[in-house]
């Protein structure tokens, strides 16, 4: 071993880097958790205490803080149908299904070990080939990244649940919302109304969060949705290890997909879990269990979110350049250790990488602690009465989108959603489409609109590079197979 | 067993109580009493107009909890990001000229984002600039697989290629573009196109990725790949050559004059704040920016400290923002 390793190890293993590890992780594990606060908060609010301690206790904690909010973000959408973070909106899918079976705790067991291994894995991956990964990362330029959104558009399919016309009308009204804003390449106004305040487009949080929390808390209210309170007693059904075994390969192929995405700058871990939740339900026996509280789903959107953990600190360590909001806040805390992320770090500071490293995987140790300890705990929360339990959630729904950019104007936009998420649940109009159309349509617009400047209007561009004409085909026999199986479908029942 | 209960809560509020007021006091409480006004007698609200963790959000937290020591009372950063800018200076516009609120900008939220959009305030006319606290300059760079050394090479490039040669930039209107397309407009028959980004990190790995041909970041962006060789910095925006990189020209060495010479940052108030309250804030900012620990932050963070005492800043701001709008204009 270099003596690089054995350094950067010490580093990470002083009884201080472990301590602000721990705390890291239980702060990253409340941030996560509640609606609207997320991990680059977190961050934000640490790094004014790390300016003067060394750069792998700082880190430590910093990582610890990354690593227990994108864990701890599925729990509230999992338990009460209240994503955390962005990054979190997939666990929706089966998450609030199963804890309504009474398999709260299962899906939350399976949630900690899945992040946990994802993480571990995407760790694995960022030791040992990150350089060479950086390259691919920069291979992508503005085609490839319209032919990744245009596939990732294509998910709309499998998220939509029963009716596809449903789904791609609501993946359209995402795609509306999402041209909200300053043209991204000529800076033109769109649809702001004069006013300011929508010059950057609708924030995704402040949206995430209205659509999902405050839809639910309104039907609730109604008294139409199954009540919880009852299937407590069978909450404590744990995760089964033939469950965990039947899903290794799952959650492998998830987090190889996780660590992909998010060494792809700004893509983001939103993405990665719904490709994953994707491809495990593509290659399912049954897929019909999807979508109805399928432990399987939720190996495959936790391993993969969490696996971009470690994906997005390749293209930061190698290259210096941040792939997501999260990453360029450690850029800034690295740079103010007067480390300089980048092709050199590895040789001038291997001792301080090995100990980012070392972190990483202690980060992901103690959330897998924590992390089982919470699930003791967390389901906890059914028990406590809706006309209780709702109410809070619209606290901490206006509270956390508020102080997202600390103006009231995020948390109008916070109860718009709601409603705007009401409205479509009243009208069987599935909720994931649009989220999913809102994160993807401005890599896809941007990308696109980028890529016809760079090759003078011309439309070839697209298939005139490896990359971007591989996931073009894919997207089209994929687009193609799902038209087909639907015209099968109509056919039969004309038929009957 | 209610009792004991009553009793434990008690105690713990108590507690924290106990503790709360023990921050409290910790602020020394010695308010600076030049110019006959008692300021500041409370906390002051530091707005940025960006995103908590960002470099404003760093630079606010620096010079802040210098403040904090030199006045004695807490300096609280508050992020507003959103409005390309708009929402933190309309918040700071719209509070009391006490010297109670005030704003650490920057040149796009000051002098780009109202002259684009229509977004209720004038830089001139609502904001009294205190001091000016950094500058970043910018540098054009290419992948130095093109074996492009010189800026006239470039040049010749993109006359020789018209429509081939593009340029990136963090994104469209931000001050990267309007500076780089003011540099353009001027030399006649070279057409480069503009490729806006999302930001440096985009832009540069735009370049390493050679998918433009050239691109404008901010030097401590691009310094690192210099470094490595992958990049070539053919020019910088600053009058001096600057001393990590001496072989780099300057734009105005090569005979072009540019418009502004990088992100700048600095501290405004709302217009009618009293100006003795400007002269003990511009006086701290200028301690600040001389601590040795602070300098070595700045230093370390990529972000050249360059003071401007609230005079020559309001001056700076008036001229830049006259030739930006120009130059916004005839890009729209």
């Amino acid at each position: 071993m270099s003596p690089d390793i054995i350094a950067g190890l010490l580093f990470a293993l002083a009884p201080a880097a472990l301590l602000a590890n721990l705390a890291g992780v239980a702060l990253g594990i409340v941030f996560g958790a509640l609606p609207g606060l997320t991990a680059t908060m977190g961050l934000a609010l640490l790094i004014p205490l790390t300016f003067g301690i060394p750069p792998v206790i700082a880190f430590s904690a910093l990582l610890g803080v990354y690593v227990g909010a994108v864990y701890a973000g599925s729990i509230t959408a999992i338990l009460v149908g209240t994503p955390g973070t962005a990054a979190a909106a997939a666990a929706l899918l089966e998450g609030p299904a199963l804890t309504k079976k009474g398999e709260a705790k299962k899906a939350l067991t399976m949630t900690t070990v899945a992040s946990v291994l994802g993480g571990i894995f995407s760790c694995a991956i960022l030791i040992l080939v990150s350089p060479q990964l950086a390259k691919v990362a920069l291979s992508f330029g503005p085609p490839e990244y319209f032919a990744l959104a245009v596939f990732g558009l294509s998910i709309v399919a499998g998220v939509s649940g029963k009716s596809l016309l449903k789904g791609i009308i609501a993946g359209l009204i995402g795609l509306f919302i999402a041209t909200i804003g300053m043209d991204p390449i000529i800076g033109t106004n769109r649809f702001t109304f004069g006013n300011p305040n929508l010059l950057n487009g609708i924030n995704v949080v402040p949206a995430l969060v209205g659509l999902f929390a405050i839809s639910e808390v309104l039907t609730r209210i109604e008294g139409k949705s199954e009540q919880l309170k009852s299937k407590v007693s069978t909450s404590s059904i744990g995760l089964k290890a033939s469950e965990l075994k039947k899903n290794w390969f799952n959650i492998i192929r998830s987090s190889a997909i996780g660590t992909f995405i998010g060494i792809i700058p700004a893509t983001g871990s939103g993405v990665a879990s719904f490709v994953a939740y994707n491809e495990a339900k593509r290659a399912s026996k049954d897929k019909e269990q999807f979508g109805k509280g399928n432990i399987d789903g939720i190996a495959a959107t936790e391993s993969a979110n969490s696996a971009v953990t470690g994906g997005a600190l390749v293209p930061l360590l190698t290259l210096g350049i941040p792939g997501d909001v999260i990453t360029a806040v450690m850029l800034g805390a690295l740079m103010i250790q007067g480390l300089t992320p980048g092709p050199m770090l590895f040789t001038t500071n291997g001792d301080v990488v090995y100990g980012i490293f070392a972190a990483l995987i202690l980060a992901n140790i103690f959330t897998l602690f924590l992390g089982l300890g919470a699930t003791k705990i967390f389901p906890k929360l059914l028990r406590i009465p809706e006309g209780i339990l709702m109410p809070v959630i619209v606290v901490l729904c206006v509270l956390g989108s508020y102080s997202i950019a600390n103006s009231m104007f995020d948390v109008l936009i916070m109860l718009s959603f709601g409603l705007l998420g009401y409205i479509m649940l009243k009208a069987d109009l599935p909720l994931a489409p649009l989220l999913l159309s809102m994160i993807l349509a401005p890599i896809a617009e941007t990308n696109f609109r980028r890529a016809m400047l760079l090759s003078e209007q011309d439309l070839t561009i697209f298939l005139t590079r490896p990359v971007s004409l591989v996931i073009l085909s894919v997207t089209f026999i994929v687009i193609g197979k799902i038209g087909f199986n639907e015209y099968k479908k109509f056919r039969n029942e004309r038929t009957i | 067993m209610l009792f004991k209960k009553k009793v434990l809560l008690s105690l713990c509020l108590s507690l924290v109580l106990a503790v709360l007021a023990g921050c409290n006091n910790g602020a020394k409480n010695e308010s600076a009493s030049n110019g006959g006004v008692d300021y500041p007698k409370r906390p002051i609200t530091l707005v940025i107009p960006y995103a908590a963790g960002g470099s404003a959000d760093i630079q606010a937290r620096l010079v802040g909890e210098s403040l904090q020591k030199q006045l004695g009372q807490a300096v609280n950063v508050v992020a507003m990001p959103g409005g390309a800018g708009a929402t933190g200076m309309n918040s700071v516009k719209g509070s009391k000229a006490d010297g109670y609120t005030i704003i650490m900008t920057a040149v796009g939220p000051s002098t780009l984002t109202p002259n684009a959009n229509n977004v209720g305030y004038d830089v001139t006319k609502d904001f009294y600039p205190i001091a000016q606290v950094s500058e970043a300059p910018y540098g054009l760079a290419v992948n130095s697989d093109s074996k492009i050394e010189t800026l006239e090479e470039l040049l010749e490039f993109a006359k020789k290629n018209p429509g081939k040669a593009t340029y990136g930039t963090t994104g469209a209107g931000l001050h990267q573009h309007v500076v780089m397309s003011d540099f353009l407009n001027k030399i006649e028959g070279t057409n480069m196109e503009h490729i806006p980004f999302g930001g440096g990190a985009e832009a540069v790995s735009a370049l390493l990725g050679n998918h433009v041909t050239a691109s404008a970041n901010t030097i401590s962006e691009i310094t690192p790949h210099e470094e490595s060789g992958s990049l070539n910095i053919l020019a910088v925006t600053t009058d001096e050559r600057l001393a990590d990189l001496p072989d780099v020209p300057t734009f105005k060495e090569l005979g072009y004059d540019l418009i502004g010479q990088g992100a700048w940052f600095g501290f405004m108030a709302p217009k009618d704040t009293p100006e003795e309250i400007v002269n003990i804030l511009d006086e701290s900012i200028k301690n600040a920016l001389e601590d040795d620990t602070v300098k070595k932050q700045f230093e370390n963070a990529g972000l050249p400290i360059k003071y401007l005492n609230s005079e020559d800043f309001t001056e700076k701001v008036k001229e830049e923002n006259e030739k930006n709008a120009k130059v916004i204009q005839s890009l729209k």
